[in-house]
């Protein structure tokens, strides 16, 4: 056998072992790390045109359904995003003249740490080809998912179960919103340990706030309407944040920003809301903002 | 506009800028000034993908050795001159971007001893591969110096030699001697050529994202826990799963690099060979990192006078400057003084020689494990926890073994196969069979849906 035709027989079993093992790949949710292309799309979603723009951390994402939103909503949240002015400048960038904007407040996102590990700068650094290349290249990820071991077991043991479709765990909707199907808990210990031990290595205070309500109530004089929450986490979670939510209310409205009060909900995981509470707090918002 | 990210082996860019070039080499490759050319700028856009100005730093080192190498041809008085301008300018450039910040933070330390205020630190973005880069363009005008090689009058050829993408950011370093009359003299690859190219690739791909990237996960969660597991034994199998780990990124981005090479029509240098079979640590780095190894030896090692004038002074001086070489931090220092103190003791002991081969495998593997852990090891302080624990009898149980994890000890046990499975084929030279192709295909296609999170090669950031 020539070079060549080792070569191009070598990529031949490949694509067709490969095709074999793109069919038969499990049928369950998606994640991030496979829709790398939905990222790029949210943050290069129009200028200038959203009634209303939700910012803010993960919670953000997974808590705010824009569809049910009046008038033409986007989440813009991102993963460890920061409050920062940048981050939110982005953000406005894409509101109407007029427009509301939504911030929702975690603790995490007016840390430091958020500021330093700035996973949306990050993002956003990235050049033109290479966001275009991860954007249009997208689909590809969903048909080259990797296989977990245990999959591979039951794949070797010939289940067919693995073609049948199964409900993802999470949906990535079009405005932005990550809706998770993951049931819900009373309780995170593992989550609140984590939060109080960042929240111990980079606290959030007077001074934290009092940035965050001199960036937005810049927007407020421009004419943006600014309306801030704090979506609901487990008690155990909310503890260990050491954020109290009344005094965070008082130091938003005394700053004659809004505040919206968010309905109690669900969550996955201490942190995050389910997609069913998600919907339901969004639908308080959605009334909050329409009055 | 800040640029984009790092162009990995094992990512898309890296699949469409490589189908690309070679659909364009052949036409280009017939072309005697055009194939360097179309080398360079290919490399530039390669190399240029993470940040616009990596190239301009390779262009700036590269053009003060280019010119350092006609000079001392042409002044042979001031040769010696010449030889400390390239090799101050290398060793700046990579003590600025490298080293600077780890030496301000050393420096406001010994300040804060007396009480005086530290200075800023500075916040310098280390380009990926510049130990690699330099190592290359240094060994270039120092074998100009010793008349080992003439100089290229050519910089196309002295760029495409530099800048040459497959070994650009992890190695294997190349040497002028070896690359520059390949390139010269590039010839159509040989049938050879290819079909070797296509297992080094196979190979390389499946070591990176199967085996090293699967076992990435365990260890980094073993070294980010606030508290260190409290088993030795379960830090044995941490250090066994970072010793496969650190073995298959690295050999996996060797393979890659020197299969992409017999493709291009070029003989990569070796890197590895079999690295964890050795008995003893002077075979040790005979089989690792061979490229570095010989790099150390022939211009650090030697010239210190080698093991004829002072053996030990050269030993130690070429090992901690080795470590210091793979990251700014004291434990790369204290991992390259550890080699040296074993290199030391098997010099004077020659129990390689004396001890049954076997036992010598073992007392071979068990220290590789405790360098491997401090080499991991985020501090001094951490590694001494972790030391404390792997040498403390009291600690080892088999709980601490299972503790790791199922998944962990059959990817362990996969790696273990997967290196004595290639020794035993000699896979490298062996004749083609019949159905070797649906065997690389199958590597390529697990190389695909068994990836693991691992990312990034680890040595880029070297």
């Amino acid at each position: 056998m020539n070079g060549r035709a080792f070569v191009l027989s070598s990529l031949a079993a490949a694509l067709v072992i490969g095709g074999a093992l793109a069919v038969f790949r499990p049928a369950t949710g998606e994640s991030e790390d496979v829709r790398p292309g939905y990222w790029i799309e949210k943050l290069q979603a129009p200028e200038r045109v959203f009634d209303i723009v939700i910012v803010g951390d993960s919670r953000a994402y997974r808590g705010v359904d824009p569809a049910l939103l009046p008038g033409r909503a986007l989440n813009f949240g991102f993963s460890g995003a920061a409050l920062d002015p940048h981050y939110v400048h982005t953000a406005v960038q894409k509101l109407r003249r007029g427009g509301s904007l939504v911030v929702a407040v975690s603790p995490h996102s007016l840390t430091a740490r958020a500021r330093e590990a700035n996973a949306f700068d990050a993002l956003q650094a990235r050049h033109a080809a290479d966001l275009a290349l991860t954007r249009w290249a997208s689909p590809a990820y969903a048909w080259t998912r990797p296989y977990t071991m245990s999959q591979v077991a039951a794949l070797a043991r010939g289940r067919a179960a693995l073609l049948a479709p199964a409900s993802p765990a999470e949906t990535f909707h079009s405005g932005g919103f990550v809706a998770s199907a993951r049931p819900s808990v009373a309780s995170a210990p593992e989550t609140a340990r984590v939060y109080a031990e960042m929240l111990e290595a980079h606290p959030v205070g007077e001074r934290e706030i009092m940035d965050l309500t001199y960036l937005l109530t810049g927007y407020l004089a421009g004419g943006y309407r600014v309306v801030v929450l704090r979506l609901p986490v487990s008690p155990d979670v909310l503890e260990a944040e050491r954020l109290d939510s009344a005094w965070l209310r008082e130091q938003i409205v005394g700053t004659g920003l809004e505040w919206f009060e968010c309905p109690p909900g669900d969550t996955y995981d201490g942190s995050h809301l389910t997609a069913d509470s998600a919907r339901e707090v969004t639908g308080a918002l959605g009334r909050f903002l329409a009055e | 506009m800040e640029w984009g990210r790092t162009m990995l082996f094992n990512s898309l860019e890296f699949l469409l800028f490589g189908a690309v070039f070679f659909a364009l080499w052949p036409a280009f490759r017939r072309l005697p000034r055009g194939r360097f050319v179309f080398l360079i700028v290919a490399s530039f856009l390669f190399f240029g993908w993470a940040k616009w100005w990596y190239p301009l730093l390779l262009i700036g080192n590269g053009l003060i050795d280019y010119a350092a190498g006609l000079a001392i041809e042409r002044h042979p008085d001031r040769r010696k001159q010449w030889l400390i301008l390239s090799i101050v300018g290398n060793l700046l450039t990579l003590g600025v971007f490298k080293y600077a910040g780890f030496a301000v933070t050393n420096l406001n330390h010994m300040l804060g001893w007396f009480g005086a205020g530290g200075l800023p630190v500075p916040d310098i973005i280390l380009p990926i591969g510049i130990s690699f880069t330099t190592f290359t363009s240094m060994s270039y005008t120092i074998d100009v110096y010793r008349g080992v090689i003439k100089p290229t009058r050519d910089p196309l050829l002295f760029f495409a030699f530099l800048a040459l993408f497959p070994p650009l950011i992890a190695g294997p370093i190349q040497r002028a001697r070896a690359l520059l009359p390949q390139l010269e003299t590039l010839t159509p690859p040989s049938s050879d050529h290819t079909i070797r190219g296509m297992r080094w690739f196979a190979v390389g791909f499946f070591k990176k994202t199967v085996l090293a990237d699967n076992l990435a996960p365990f260890v980094a969660a073993a070294y980010a826990a606030p508290e260190p597991a409290s088993s030795g034994s379960t830090w044995w199998v941490i250090a066994a799963l970072y010793a496969f780990q650190i073995y298959f990124d690295f050999s996996g981005y060797s393979d890659i690099a020197r299969g992409l090479g017999s493709w291009i029509g070029l003989d990569l240098a070796p890197n590895f060979e079999q690295p964890y079979h050795a008995v003893g640590f002077r075979e040790f780095w005979q089989r690792w990192h061979i490229s570095l190894s010989s790099w150390f030896r022939d211009y650090v090692y030697i010239p210190l006078g080698g093991s004829r004038t002072h053996p030990g002074r050269a030993l130690w001086v070429t090992f901690l400057l080795s470590g210091l070489w793979h990251g700014a931090n004291w434990t790369f220092v204290a991992w390259g003084g550890m080699h040296a103190a074993l290199l030391q003791i098997e010099r004077w002991t020659r129990w390689p020689d004396r001890v049954w081969r076997p036992l010598g495998w073992v007392l071979t593997i068990v220290a590789l494990l405790l360098s491997w852990a401090l080499f991991r090891s985020n501090s001094i302080l951490q590694f001494g926890q972790i030391a404390a624990r792997m040498l403390d009898p009291r600690t080892w149980d088999v709980a601490g073994i299972t503790a790791v994890g199922g998944k962990a000890l059959l990817w362990l046990g996969l790696c273990v196969v997967f290196e004595f499975a290639l020794r035993w084929r000699g896979w490298e030279l062996r004749p083609v069979r019949r159905w070797e192709p649906a065997m690389i295909g199958g590597l390529l296609a697990t190389a695909v849906y068994l990836r693991g999170e691992g990312g990034a090669f680890i040595y880029f950031q070297f």
